[in-house]
């Protein structure tokens, strides 16, 4: 999958877990989604799963912290590092 | 852009006047008084000072001010190891706090050099900061090594920069990077508030904008305070029959001298007095009111400090009591302790367990930082009963907080199972069913805090008591 691809399918998902009354795609991909109370922390639990099993990132393997994964360019860059 | 008279410190026309030079004096002025008011110390009065002046050095002058900090911190010790030196007092914690940048500075120079580390050291970071500062600890009791015992209140501050180097984000940085969360003139416990770099960083005001936003959302928080100091004033007087110390009295005069005058929670489980059924609940759901306004009076104090030198990062309470599942008030009540836990026991676990079901990993990483990571927490910063190995006296003082523990983790784990549960249902939820919720967060926590009642002798048998009797049993 290109980065146009896995972008459009990661908001997909993010819309699916962010907090009722907002939607992914009003944020820039550097703001901070737990800061604009787009989602809470229980959703980076289930991003960090998401992460995993579609695009097989291992956060210990390579050395990311959670807290990288608070914006959409975040996960698009953990996704390009897991999928290089 | 008009905003809620409670944003006031988002009015986009109040930002732009603190932002000239008659604004950041009234500004200086107001956080300065607020300060004092808090009583907060002069370094971090001059720090503030020093910082609104000349933004662009804030990490160099709250690292002097952390040497500062440092200094005082060896002023509170009973016996400074270094008081042969009689005819100059002030040598003994000058040479002490000298002698702490130094061990700092040795902490710093560790961390750079991560990569030159033994491979065990490298494989778990924080597992080697924590042996040690138990190895710290134990030498601590022995005699000139009692400074040694200050080790619990930088320990999961060095984990956090520990935590850092492994994952390569020091490099360019110095040591007055980290000296100023390492001994933070801002405040704080055990429990670093504001986190380490990597957190602090991502806050910090780059510009006269964010810094004008931060410093007036800092004055907000030292105000709130000051209400809720208030408020707890009025709780004490009115409810527990304590003595004014702010208000002068004026609410029992007011009310002809009249106050309920009922024990707290922990004198109750204590004597093993227990009132009728619902005085008990009563008291539980007082006393939860209690701790979160005596919580959020610490932390806004804090947290408002770090904004006002620039860092505008999360309250440490926000709302908890209008939490409408375990998992939220859990996020929202001691925000920066479930940060330590989330870090350092959840995600290394959830990480770790990948071979589980969702299920079982979730169940596993919550056991992780709710039971276990907090009961470790709570050894560390009281390590006494475990260094002497007084496993007697150990389980006296901790018995009832592992049952506390456990009824949290188990209750985070519910609450997270029942959210993915709700999310995915979705739709709009009714003002009744949000007041029911909220109600049963109240009753989840009023009820298992009764197993966290500070009150030395009290034991697990007691809180059942205690507990029972809340049923009438």
């Amino acid at each position: 999958m290109d980065r146009l691809q896995n972008r459009a399918a990661l908001l997909e998902f993010l819309n699916s877990v962010a907090k009722p009354g907002h939607t992914i795609e009003a944020f820039d991909d550097e703001a901070n989604l737990v800061r604009a109370d787009a989602i809470d922390s229980f959703a980076l639990i289930q991003i960090i799963f998401y992460l995993e099993q579609k695009h097989g990132l291992d956060l210990r393997a390579l050395g990311i912290d959670p807290a990288d994964l608070v914006s959409i360019g975040g996960m698009l860059a953990a996704i390009q590092r897991a999928e290089a | 852009m008009s905003v809620k008279l409670s944003q006031w410190h988002e009015n986009e026309r109040l930002l732009l006047w603190v932002q000239r030079v008659p604004g950041r004096l009234a500004l200086w002025a107001v956080a300065s008084a607020l300060l004092l008011w808090h009583g907060s110390n002069l370094t971090m009065l001059a720090a503030l000072s020093a910082v609104m002046l000349h933004p662009a050095g804030r990490r160099l002058y709250l690292s002097f001010a952390a040497v500062g900090m440092l200094t005082s911190r060896f002023l509170e010790l009973p016996d400074l190891p270094l008081s042969i030196a009689a005819p100059w007092p002030w040598l003994p914690v000058v040479l002490a706090a000298a002698a702490g940048t130094c061990l700092l500075y040795l902490a710093y120079i560790l961390a750079q050099r991560y990569s030159s580390w033994p491979t065990v050291v490298q494989r778990h970071p924080v597992l080697a900061v924590h042996a040690g500062a138990w190895l710290a600890m134990s030498v601590s009791t022995l005699p000139w090594f009692g400074a040694l015992s200050l080790v619990t209140y930088f320990t999961w501050r060095f984990s956090y920069l520990a935590a850092s180097a492994s994952r390569g984000k020091l490099a360019g940085t110095r040591f007055r990077d980290h000296l100023f969360y390492l001994m933070p003139v801002y405040g704080g416990t055990t429990t670093p508030y504001g986190k380490g770099l990597d957190f602090l960083s991502r806050h910090e005001a780059t510009d006269a904008a964010a810094m004008a936003r931060s410093q007036l959302a800092g004055i907000k928080l030292l105000l709130l305070a000051a209400v809720w100091i208030y408020a707890l004033e009025l709780l004490d007087m009115v409810i527990f029959g304590a003595t004014a110390k702010l208000l002068a009295g004026w609410p029992t005069a007011w009310m002809g001298g009249w106050t309920l005058g009922w024990p707290r929670l922990k004198a109750l489980v204590a004597l093993g007095a227990y009132p009728a059924w619902p005085i008990g609940w009563a008291t539980a759901y007082l006393e939860l009111i209690r701790a979160t306004l005596v919580l959020a009076v610490m932390g806004h104090v804090i947290v408002g400090c770090l904004r006002l030198l620039g860092f505008n990062v999360f309250r440490n309470t926000y709302k908890p009591l209008l939490a409408e599942s375990v998992l939220e008030f859990w996020n929202r009540y001691y925000y920066y302790f479930k940060e330590l836990l989330v870090d350092f026991f959840f995600y290394p676990s959830y990480l770790r367990l990948r071979g589980l079901s969702p299920a079982a990993r979730m169940f596993a990483a919550v056991f992780a930082a709710a039971f276990l990571g907090n009961m470790y927490h709570h050894l560390l910063i009281q390590p006494e009963h475990l260094i002497h190995f007084d496993l007697a006296r150990l389980w006296a003082s901790w018995s009832p907080r592992l049952v506390y523990c456990f009824l949290l983790a188990l209750g985070i784990w519910v609450s997270m199972l029942r959210q993915q549960k709700l999310r995915a249902a979705g739709g709009a939820v009714r003002y009744v069913v949000r007041l029911r919720r909220i109600a049963g967060v109240w009753t989840f926590f009023a009820i298992i805090q009764i197993w966290n009642v500070k009150h030395a002798g009290v034991s697990i048998g007691d809180c059942t008591a205690f507990f029972l009797s809340l049923f009438g049993v």
